[in-house]
């Protein structure tokens, strides 16, 4: 003889979109390439969520378009701005965020 | 209070989303089969007239002065779900008019705050998404439309138009085309003018009772609308489908049954996933073949159709219907340019009658093969699995050279970052030469 199935007690299973993905419309995947980085916690390989709906802060993870390319960094408030570590505005170019990394997927 | 939320150069907006490297950069999507040009970004604007052929700017686009992109429809309709949803925060009323515009009920908003309303309407669905738009704002959908045309037209305006707070909105309507009025089309509007009409204020201005003697009761509608009293509400609920379409160009222009009839099954295909994912069937099925309206000889069209009982979305049998209707509408000796199928006396599946003449399916059977069929597709790729109907090698495709990723619907076509790297001090040392 064995136990019933609880019927009242069933929920609906765990769901990573829903615990991953705060606002659909403006998150985006969007996937790391090229070579290993010494000292970033970021590899080649990862699934980046990517929210744009998020306003970057002092210590962020974000997207930026630089020089044209979608790069992933941290940024730092530096004269009241958010640039990467030991940026110079003007002399090393624009630096357009595009969004903060809301979480990061590692295939393990 | 009305708001129309138009996106700025929708398809070429799509494309630049993820490419950085094509900002201020003049970009251009060509129509299916890479035809025409279907939208330009600004900096195209400038560049080149829409409806442009891709051979008469191919020598701009080897220059690289120009960037052409095949039409991406997964794409747009990905990020016109995107925009619809972001819209969603800013009203409870959205009707999404068509895949680049889009109404928005304002009611009860007072008039004073409604310019800053769309400005932030503006900012949030670019920082959302990456898509531009306009907006117009006004008393009813017409002038709403009219409003948002002019936001775009006149960059002072920052994208921005409260048709309420023009100072003289009389001025401004006689400046404008009868023609830019909405659901004022190429016909109406010759109409109009063989009638004197030619500006939007002499429309708005225009005796009622001859409108409507001429125009019927939807032109008295648009001529009250343009004086500021709505007749056409909000239609938050998309109306019914009445058909399903599936129709395209051929790569190049066919003259083989046996390539029209490929063509034919993989149209069908299509339409019966489309049928399947709106859980409808369909009690009627047309095919119809053309060739070009270009050519001053040797034109044909023609089209066949038939009764479906009981109505279906099973793709075998549609493409076993579709294959007798390709071959009655087939007459040899003409170069077809384009098929269509059409589906149309559409019911939601569980609503279906029993037949009394038919005999009986096995529909439970059937519809887990069709399920099946489906999920291996969607997992997979289009088409690995499918009928034998549909052709291994179709030399009939359309062309689209020019195709982009689809970057928010396909794990493998996902844009791509970087990891950033301070760039270090170039070296000023001189290359060694190699020791020979």
């Amino acid at each position: 003889m064995g136990f019933p199935v609880p019927g009242d007690a069933i929920e609906q299973s765990l769901d990573l979109n829903h615990h991953l993905i705060h606002n659909p419309a403006a998150t985006f995947f969007m996937r790391v390439e090229g070579d290993m980085v010494a000292g970033q916690a970021v590899q080649p390989g990862d699934l980046l969520l990517v929210d744009r709906s998020r306003v970057a802060q002092d210590g962020s993870l974000v997207v930026a378009a630089i020089a044209g390319t979608l790069q992933v960094l941290r940024v730092e408030q530096h004269q009241g701005q958010l640039v990467p570590p030991g940026w110079q505005r003007g002399t090393d170019g624009d630096i357009d965020i595009c969004g903060v990394v809301a979480h990061l997927i590692r295939k393990v | 209070m009305f708001a129309l939320v138009d996106c700025n150069s929708f398809f070429a907006s799509c494309e630049k989303v993820f490419r950085p490297d094509l900002d201020g950069k003049p970009v251009a999507v060509l129509s299916n089969n890479d035809g025409c040009i279907v939208a330009r970004s600004p900096e195209a604007k400038q560049l080149i007239p829409m409806q442009a052929t891709l051979y008469s700017v191919q020598d701009l686009v080897k220059q690289g002065k120009l960037h052409v992109f095949s039409s991406n429809p997964v794409l747009y309709k990905d990020m016109s779900r995107r925009v619809i949803q972001t819209l969603q925060h800013f009203s409870p009323e959205v009707e999404q008019y068509s895949i680049d515009e889009a109404f928005l009920g304002l009611h009860g908003f007072t008039k004073a705050d409604l310019t800053d309303y769309g400005h932030k309407i503006r900012t949030t669905v670019k920082q959302w998404t990456g898509i531009p738009v306009s907006v117009g704002i006004a008393k009813t959908k017409t002038l709403a439309k009219l409003a948002a045309h002019g936001a775009k037209r006149h960059p002072d305006l920052d994208g921005v138009l409260d048709f309420g707070t023009l100072a003289d909105p009389d001025a401004v309507l006689a400046s404008i085309d009868v023609g830019e009025v909405w659901g004022i089309g190429r016909n109406l509007k010759a109409k109009l003018n063989s009638m004197g009409i030619k500006t939007v204020l002499q429309l708005k201005n225009a005796d009622e009772r001859l409108i409507k003697k001429t125009f019927g009761i939807l032109g008295l509608r648009t001529v009250l609308e343009l004086r500021g009293t709505a007749c056409f509400p909000m239609e938050p609920v998309a109306a019914p489908v009445t058909m399903r379409i599936v129709s395209r160009s051929f790569g190049h222009l066919v003259t083989e049954l046996s390539d029209i009839k490929e063509a034919v099954a993989t149209y069908t295909t299509r339409c019966a996933e489309k049928l399947r994912a709106d859980g409808l069937v369909a009690g009627h099925f047309t095919v119809a073949i053309r060739t070009s309206y270009y050519r001053a000889k040797n034109q044909y069209v023609a089209a066949r159709s038939v009764a479906l009982d009981p109505p279906t979305h099973d793709t075998a049998v549609l493409i076993h219907e579709a294959m007798q209707l390709a071959e009655a509408a087939f007459t040899p000796g003409y170069e077809y340019l384009k098929a269509k199928v059409i589906a149309t006396d559409l019911t939601p599946v569980g609503e279906v009658q029993g037949s009394l003449f038919a005999a009986p399916v096995d529909t439970e059977k059937r519809d887990k093969l069709m399920q099946t069929m489906d999920s291996l597709n969607r997992k997979l790729c289009p088409d690995a699995v499918k009928f034998g109907a549909l052709g291994l090698k179709p030399t009939w495709a359309m062309r689209s050279e020019y195709f982009s990723q689809r970057y928010t619907t396909h794990w493998g076509e996902l844009p791509t970052v970087k990891v950033w790297q301070m760039v270090k001090p170039t070296s000023t040392r001189l290359p060694c030469k190699p020791v020979r």
